[in-house]
């Protein structure tokens, strides 16, 4: 080395000493937000992480199910699901059901305070109910609603025209919240998006745009002032930072992360994991209107072809369980007594020479996807699968726009893979959209079935409540089942994931929590 | 001088007419309806029919364009189809996050790419020299989320010096604009070498030394002037491509920034929203391009009287 190029080395080293420095000095400043183990007082604060940020708040009009998690604190039902999934009281004292079961009588709890100060009452019952069904959103609870009535100021009167099994479970879900006629009526319905109202343990403080939602405890609440004093709900889209963030102790719980992560998380002391089912069904849909769809036959050899332990294997981590119907295990209605499909690639060939296809006369499918690479996976699996009984599948995937007018505007697809999931944890909820004839195409039949006896049975099985509900969704899903209109791979799981000290956490299958429960 | 200026920012305003229409052309090209998308997959047709009139996503579409530009020209951006906020109000409160961190970004990159591309090219084919270019391969080569993530696994998790998301003090600042600025730092480090090589060969060169004159000033004041040219164009260049480019920053670091608004609004065909947000961004390319050329005259006053030639 010659006397220059040494110089440039000296440089070379200072400039990165420089550096050094500087970023030392910078970390200085600005401190951890929340301290590490705190063996002093228990911490009052709570940061919760989002996976998207929100459009609005409005309970009665929402897409995304994790922002149900911030209309639970601000608003409050008239009944609500305990830890063991009993529906309890909670705005009403008192449920009376008739005889018949087509009339509700709900004696509300008196003294019940909204955040502005005034007192929730039978006028706001009714006109929360009316706004439900009139936005539409849970226009397959509120169908069989036939009206809604104040008797005075503490009674509402509910008549719906048949019984509906699944009535209690949509009344305790978020598109139910209780909400102030007055408060709606004075500053427009519109103020219900941005700046909430309601009953519940949490008041609204504050939404910056893209950055955060902040709420602070309600210490007047009726059921008395949750333990955590505020809340602060931040987007992170990426589940690579929402681990790294958790492990920093920058957020305190995180859904969904990453499937690979979960042995770090479950061997990192600081975190709590919890798992549970997901109110949906990992499924490969088919399109009945198109041949040789509309073939049973050819519909039953996809579905002994699928090797749906692999499935689970190649494509979800090993997390999650064989479905055996179209029911997911945390929906009321659900029973083991489905028979599924065994894999058995022999029978799957016989069943498509059946229909006139071999390995010189091959089927010839494609699935459709959305740019989701968990899916993109499964289809992959699923091709490989289905190329040992002879169907050579095509995998194309779309952009979000182009797919959903493929698939729910003009149905214009072979097979797609989907995850319907249930707005409340009910049988209902899952299969009524997807099979009844009435909800042809966007409304959530993209299988096209068409039949009047599922439809019938279907109709029968939401009236069922307790023992004859299970029977009733034994017979539609045996159904579903034995025409093969659907098939149904796995029930994938829900998650959180928590710092360690807080208590109180209950992985909840529609990925909804009711932080008001929750403590450190 | 100022009549170069007022041309430029007529074509400017021309420019930005121009891209409005085509953006609004794609929009409407492309799949997908907006009132679905937000509706999302429960949607009944009536509610979709319902959403669409109130958007007024049935007229035709000059009818459309139209309304859209006379709004716009009273300061009336319209409503974001997702969120149903005035989309003025949320571009302004993401824009300056974008924009700081693309300048903080251009100027890290600047800070460390000029030197260490000077002395790369003075101490050219010794041991700092190859280390410094392969250094800028390696920055230019490694995708900017990967970087990122791995930034933040160093410095957030281990070390725990940087907070990880968020922009809510100057420290949050410094990972996302290392990781934004990465790309910019490479292509800076080989121009600069590159102009400075060709630079330093130059017989005036030679006859300043040869005159006395210390070697400091010959590198800074005699070669790095007339190396600048080119320099500052990347610079000009590179930061519509840091503008554009924060939208994977933004999501790894969790800030809430334009790229985002951008996306999602693609994403979820909300038309007023990302005609507002990429008519920014190209009114701030516009403007900063503008500024590296006004820079050229100073730095060369030949460019200057061609300027004021007209």
């Amino acid at each position: 080395m010659n006397a220059g190029s040494k110089k440039g080395l000296k440089k070379g080293i200072a400039l990165l000493l420089v550096i050094a420095m500087l970023l030392a000095t910078l970390t200085g400043c600005g401190g951890d937000k929340e301290p590490a183990a705190d063996d002093g007082e228990a911490r009052t604060d709570l940061v919760y992480a989002l996976s998207a940020e929100p459009n609005k708040l409005d309970p009665m009009a929402i897409a995304m199910m994790s922002t149900f998690t911030i209309t639970y604190a601000i608003y409050d039902n008239l009944v609500e699901e305990n830890e063991n999934g009993e529906f309890v009281p909670c705005l009403a004292e008192k449920v009376d059901i008739s005889d018949d079961e087509k009339v509700y009588t709900f004696t509300l709890r008196q003294g019940v305070k909204f955040h502005d100060g005034s007192e929730m009452t039978a006028d706001d019952v009714v006109f929360s109910i009316n706004r439900t069904i009139e936005k539409g959103w849970a226009f397959d609870m509120t169908a069989f609603i036939d009206k809604v009535e104040k008797v005075d100021d503490y009674t509402v009167e509910m008549t719906l025209n048949t019984p509906f099994g699944g009535m209690m479970g949509s009344l305790a879900s978020p598109y139910f919240s209780i909400m102030s006629k007055n408060y709606l009526e004075t500053n427009g319905d519109e103020i219900a998006d941005r700046e909430p109202m309601g009953t519940g343990a949490y008041k609204f403080v504050e939404w910056v745009s893209g950055d955060h939602i902040s709420l602070e405890a309600n210490e007047d609440y009726f059921q008395g002032a949750p333990a955590i004093k505020n809340i602060t709900f931040k987007p992170i889209t990426d589940k690579n930072t929402g681990l790294i963030s958790l492990q920093t102790g920058e957020i305190d719980a995180y859904l969904n992360v990453n499937a690979v992560d979960i042995p770090t998380v479950e061997e990192d002391e600081t975190l709590a994991f919890y798992s549970t089912e997901l109110a949906a069904v990992l499924s490969l849909n088919m399109n009945v209107e198109v041949e040789p769809l509309d073939n049973p036959d050819v519909r039953r050899a996809i579905n002994y072809a699928l090797n749906r332990q692999s499935i689970i294997d190649g494509a979800l981590e090993g997390r999650g369980t064989i479905a055996n119907s179209s029911i997911s295990p945390t929906c009321d209605g659900y029973s083991e007594n489905v028979k599924a499909y065994e894999y058995d690639v022999e029978k799957a060939k016989e069943l498509l020479k059946g229909a006139g296809y071999d390995e010189s006369n091959p089927l010839k499918l494609t699935i459709k996807l959305k740019e989701d690479a968990k899916n993109q996976k499964v289809a992959q699996v699923i091709q490989n699968d289905l190329k040992q009984a002879n169907i050579e599948v095509e995998i194309d995937v779309m952009e979000a726009g182009a797919y959903t007018t493929d698939i729910y505007s003009n149905g214009n697809y072979e097979m797609t893979i989907s995850s319907w999931c249930a707005m409340f944890p009910d049988a209902y909820s899952l299969l009524y959209s997807q099979f009844h004839k009435d909800c042809y195409g966007g409304t959530g039949n993209i299988t096209h079935v068409m039949s009047d006896e599922l439809s019938g049975k279907l109709e029968e099985a939401a009236t069922k409540t307790g023992d004859e509900k299970i029977k009733a969704y034994d017979e539609v899903t045996q159904m579903i089942q034995d025409d093969a209109y659907v098939a149904s791979l796995v029930y994938e799981p829900t998650t959180i994931t928590t710092s360690a000290g807080l208590k109180g956490v209950q992985a909840n299958t529609l990925g909804i929590y009711k932080v008001k429960k929750w403590s450190w | 001088m100022g009549k170069y200026i007022a041309q430029r920012l007529a074509m400017m305003v021309v420019v930005v007419f121009g891209i409005s229409f085509i953006v609004f052309t794609i929009m409407n090209l492309t799949p997908g309806n907006a009132a679905y998308l937000i509706l999302g997959q429960s949607a009944s047709p009536e509610q979709v029919a319902k959403l669409e009139a109130e958007l007024g996503l049935n007229d035709p579409f000059f009818v459309r364009y139209f309304d859209y530009i006379i709004n716009m020209l009273q300061g009336n951006f319209g409503e974001s189809y997702n969120t149903g906020l005035p989309v003025f109000q949320e571009i302004f409160a993401r824009f300056p996050a974008t924009l700081k961190l693309s300048t903080v970004a251009m100027f890290f990159a600047a800070l460390i790419g000029i030197p260490v591309g000077v002395i790369s090219a003075v101490r050219q084919y010794s041991f700092t020299d190859a280390v410094s270019t392969t250094m800028a391969l390696l920055f230019a080569s490694i995708p900017s989320f990967v970087m990122g993530l791995v930034l933040m696994l160093v410095f957030s998790l281990h070390l725990r010096w940087l907070p990880a998301t968020g922009l809510d003090g100057i420290e949050n600042y410094i990972l996302p604009a290392i990781t934004l600025s990465m790309a910019t730092m490479a292509t800076l480090v080989r121009m600069t070498r590159s102009t400075m090589l060709e630079v330093l060969k130059q017989d005036y060169i030679r006859t300043a030394r040869a005159k006395g004159v210390d070697e400091k000033t010959v590198i800074l004041k005699h070669s790095l002037r007339n190396a600048l040219l080119p320099i500052v164009t990347v610079i000009g260049v590179d930061f519509g491509y840091l503008l554009g480019g924060t939208v994977v920053i933004e999501s790894v670091f969790s800030i809430n920034g334009l790229g985002t608004l951008l996306i999602t609004g693609i994403r979820m065909k909300d038309t007023p929203t990302v005609m507002a947000a990429i008519m920014f961004v190209t009114l701030a390319y516009s403007l900063v391009n503008l500024a590296v050329d006004i820079v050229y005259a100073f730095i060369d006053p030949r460019i200057k009287s061609q300027y004021e030639r007209g």
